[in-house]
């Protein structure tokens, strides 16, 4: 994850104002990305042959390492820090099949 | 037993899948401060910038002055000379952080020179500092606006006065222009208690025009028919590049009485496209102010500083004086 912005000062001289803004710089467009996306699926099939019918018996994980994908990211603040989040869904999700063919 | 470890592997999974949805905290790189450097030059005021450094978006920190940088100034790339620090004149200046939520003050000195920038010359700064990398920016003063055919129509109307004036525009380059109307009136009056006080006022007064060179502020017709209200009126040369422009203005006389006033001038500048682009992308950003980077689609505030951030600008700021 990269953020790559920063505050500055806008004080322009000679403009009598008593104040002075702080801005965010947000660098070139695309210079904030996201983490990259990755996931392995696994899966297995056991076959039981019967005499009228085949059985298969499935096996499968879907994010095999439960890789915390993004899916968005936000900005907030915590205890008056402010702070990045991000949203993952879909951790491993396991699934088990049976199967009968005639 | 093998159909036991399986039952438990498939128990673990399914446990662990339960939670569709996290949050974690995002890691955020350490940022290495940069150089700040913030100038407006005018033809009117020697010259006067602010250096300091920046700060990551994530510090608690503010950014802080920096006070012996080595700034140096160029005009027409022909060096000037060193801007000192003004150790003698320390502003105390109320850091905004965009919502006024601050409660931070910052003691701010100027880098200043006792030169005067002219017209029709372009001026470098750079800024050097062993702690940063060194930094440069350029900007541009345009020439003078030569305005003709001033005429004061005070009869025509009842509860208005109409202002008009001419210039030619330089075909030559993109040309931004600013214009305000600045007075200085007091009236006397007798109070209820038959006692005679004297009220004054000034300041800049709201402009009316329906000039389509003059930005909009409303997408309904305003108040007298107008499209344009605004005491500053920032435009461009786009519609009238190289050509006359006849400028009308009108000024609602319900506040504003011209036998009272002892001072109205109008305040015409011209300035460099850095300027422009500056104030725009500024109030831009401040209207997405709700805005992050993740809720949509911010607008960054145009620097024209290499190396570093901030601003250079340049304004040629010209007072046409109707009073006295």
């Amino acid at each position: 994850m990269l953020l790559h912005f920063l505050k500055q000062y806008l004080g322009t001289p000679n403009n009598n104002n008593d104040f002075v803004d702080i801005v965010e710089s947000y660098g070139p467009r695309n210079s904030t990305r996201l983490d990259a996306y990755h996931r392995l699926d696994l899966g297995f099939n056991k076959t039981i042959k019967k005499k009228k019918s085949t059985r298969i018996l499935s096996f499968g994980a879907y994010n095999a390492y439960s890789r915390k994908n993004p899916f968005f990211a936000y900005l907030t603040y915590e205890l008056g820090n402010r702070v990045a989040k991000q949203v993952s869904l879909f951790p491993i999700i396991p699934s088990i099949s049976y199967r009968i063919q005639f | 037993m093998k159909n036991l470890n399986l039952l438990l592997l498939i128990a673990i999974m399914c446990f662990l899948s339960c939670d569709m949805e996290t949050v974690i905290d995002l890691e955020i790189p350490a940022h290495e401060p940069v150089l700040v450097l913030n100038g407006r030059l005018d033809t009117d005021t020697n010259i006067q910038v602010l250096i300091s450094s920046s700060v990551g978006a994530f510090d608690n920190s503010t950014p802080s002055m920096v006070n012996n940088a080595n700034v140096i100034l160029f005009e027409n790339n022909i060096e000037i000379e060193t801007l000192t620090l003004d150790t003698d004149n320390t502003y105390e200046m109320y850091v905004n952080d965009g919502n006024w939520n601050s409660s931070t003050f910052l003691d701010m000195n100027y880098y200043v020179s006792n030169y005067i920038p002219k017209e029709n010359k372009s001026y470098r700064i750079e800024v050097k500092h062993p702690n940063f990398n060194d930094l440069t920016a350029t900007t541009y003063i345009p020439d003078d606006i030569l305005i003709y055919n001033f005429v004061i129509d005070s009869t025509s109307y009842n509860d208005k006065l109409n202002f008009q004036f001419s210039f030619d525009d330089n075909a030559n380059i993109e040309n931004y222009y600013a214009l305000e109307l600045k007075v200085a009136c007091s009236k006397v009056f007798e109070d209820e208690y038959g006692y005679f006080e004297l009220y004054g006022w000034g300041g800049r007064i709201e402009m009316n025009s329906n000039d389509p060179s003059f930005p909009s502020n409303s997408f309904d017709v305003l108040e007298g028919g107008y499209r344009f209200q605004a005491n500053r009126a920032v435009f461009n040369d786009a519609l009238f590049n190289g050509q006359q422009k006849n400028i009308s203005i009108d000024v609602f006389t319900e506040d504003f009485e011209y036998k009272d006033c002892d001072t109205i001038k109008f305040i015409f500048s011209t300035f460099s496209d850095d300027s422009y682009k500056y104030y725009n992308s500024l109030s831009d950003q401040r209207e997405n102010g709700g805005l992050d980077i993740f809720g949509g689609e911010v607008t960054p505030v145009f620097s024209n500083v290499n190396n570093g951030l901030g601003i250079l600008i340049s304004t040629n700021k010209q007072e046409v004086y109707i009073k006295p």
